[in-house]
């Protein structure tokens, strides 16, 4: 498995839609906030791509690091190697689990000091260029007195319910069993999950609507040139990236 | 702890007030004048109860409970490192001393040392486990705008009333969905006294609770309880139902298995006790 070669292209988009009320902290102060949405420009809030795919890699790490539901493909027991294989890795971050090294191996075919992500997720921008922030305010309590305590209040601003951000990733030469344990990722995003910062104060369920699923496969030699020569990708069904077949317990 | 999936149990609560209840919109919005207004989102205007409030409310009860059982007492704050007692008198700060402790043992010795309160709701370098979503209304609830309810402040020099304040009110059910993931059987059980004391009377949320305000009952609407394969906590399952549309089979195994409880409110209370052990 090597990236000088072409094997397949996956392009998935959908729409990140916010249940109750969404905060990314730019990790600076604001104007008048204490933690502000990060944005670009002067309307331009946005989601970074790095969230989100942080987001789902601690949700699949959760699934393969230490093997602790014995994920298998065929035989093969799938480990921490397999988050590597997707995500990435610089020498720095090879694990020292021999297990883990052996897996990589088989699944790059040879050792790499480091290796590319497979999988790239675009900043994803609001839908709606109107949406307007909104400031929430918190305060800490002191459980000794049961008053508020000074210099405690602290503001953030968040954007409302209903709004919607689009996603795009884009996988390349990725395995069909790659491709589900992603897909197993996303598994709770698609029904709500919690997104974002400031989740134990309420906020931050939010729900992913699927949109479309483009792809082109090299074995496809008239899609491949469709690809090439026009800049074609072929439609799939999106729900049937849904079916997880290759994978077994 | 988090990249550990053992399970998750979403319960849909149900707020119900017993007492005018009143939940101050911030100071921006208020208009000016005596009328206090109620909180409501900022683009369609609707009324909601922030997690925070909610949080901060279980937070309390929890507090009530853990302190006594697991001696919390107020010295455990600061904790003394090892060796330092007889040759240094200085006290470490707890959330200092933990910084040290990260830095010099790692993270094992960290959750290990961490306050059981912490671990559920978080604190400095540790993630809640607790989720509380906003609470709406039930259904088609309204907050009182016409008839507020008036306080008079007496003018302590003069002793003459002055002119009353006007607070929105309302007595609607709220419903909210609380999230915990790795969930163990004393917090399920905290929980459960949270309900207890709110059937009871002794849980107020919101403004002016010194005023008669913002008692509120608190019930299960439903129970949603996630199980991952080789997850190590066990509730009693004979009350539940397994939901196959919610829960994952690869091949002939469980990734993880949901299961749901639906039932009314207090005999779901009963229930509950049984489940939880």
């Amino acid at each position: 498995m090597n990236f000088s070669q072409f094997k397949n292209r996956y392009v998935i988009t959908g729409e990140l839609v916010v249940e109750n009320a969404l905060h990314i902290g730019s990790g600076k102060v604001e104007g008048d906030f204490d933690s502000a949405f990060i944005k670009t420009g002067e309307n331009g809030y946005y989601i970074p791509g790095s969230s989100f795919k942080g987001y789902l890699r601690s949700k699949v790490e959760g699934f393969l690091v230490g093997a602790p539901f014995g994920l298998k493909v065929g035989t093969d027991l799938l480990n921490e190697g397999d988050v590597f294989g997707i995500f990435g890795y610089t020498s720095s971050d090879i694990s020292k689990d021999d297990k883990v090294k052996e897996r990589l191996s088989k699944i790059l075919g040879k050792d790499f000091k480091n290796f590319a992500s497979k999988l790239h997720i675009s900043d994803l921008k609001i839908m709606d260029n109107n949406t307007k922030e909104v400031t929430r305010d918190g305060i800490k309590i002191s459980r000794k007195t049961g008053a508020t305590v000074k210099g405690a209040k602290f503001d953030y601003n968040v954007i409302e319910k209903g709004n919607r951000f689009l996603l795009e990733m884009t996988l390349e030469n990725i395995e069909d069993y790659q491709l589900e344990i992603i897909m197993l990722g996303l598994k709770d995003i698609l029904s709500g999950d919690l997104f974002g910062g400031k989740l134990s104060r309420g906020i931050g369920k939010c729900r992913l609507e699927l949109k479309s699923c483009k792809f082109v496969d090299s074995n496809d030699k008239e899609s491949l040139k469709n690809y090439i020569f026009k800049g074609d990708l072929k439609n799939k069904d999106v729900n049937a990236l849904n079916k997880i077949t290759k994978i077994s317990l | 702890m988090f990249n550990v999936n053992k399970n998750e149990i979403k319960i849909s609560l149900k707020i119900t007030p017993k007492s005018p209840l009143l939940i101050k919109a911030s100071d921006d919005v208020q208009e000016k004048g005596n009328l206090i207004q109620w909180n409501t989102t900022a683009g369609s205007k609707e009324p909601f109860i922030p997690g925070s409030t909610l949080k901060g409310m279980l937070k309390e009860v929890f507090y009530t409970i853990w302190y006594d059982h697991f001696n919390l007492e107020e010295d455990k704050f600061k904790e003394i490192p090892e060796g330092k007692y007889k040759n240094d008198d200085k006290v470490y700060d707890y959330e200092d001393y933990m910084e040290d402790v990260l830095k010099e043992k790692g993270e094992d010795i960290f959750l290990e040392k961490s306050l059981k309160i912490s671990k559920l709701f978080g604190a400095k370098n540790l993630k809640s486990r607790l989720h509380i979503d906003d609470a709406y209304f039930e259904g088609t609830g309204k907050v009182e705008k016409e008839k507020p309810k008036s306080v008079t402040p007496i003018d302590r020099f003069s002793g003459g009333a002055v002119v009353p304040l006007q607070f929105e009110y309302t007595c609607d059910p709220f419903i909210t969905e609380v999230t915990i993931k790795n969930v163990e059987k004393d917090e399920l059980k905290a929980l459960l006294f949270a309900i207890r004391d709110s059937i009871d009377g002794d849980i107020r949320i919101g403004s002016s609770k010194t005023r008669g305000f913002g008692e509120v009952e608190l019930a299960v609407k439903t129970l949603q309880y996630k199980e991952f394969k080789n997850s190590s906590l066990t509730l009693d399952s004979s009350n539940f139902n397994l939901d196959e549309k919610k829960s994952l089979k690869l091949g002939e195994d469980y990734l993880y298995k949901v299961y749901k409880l639906e039932k009314n409110a207090m005999e779901n209370f009963e229930i509950l006790k049984k489940v939880v052990g």
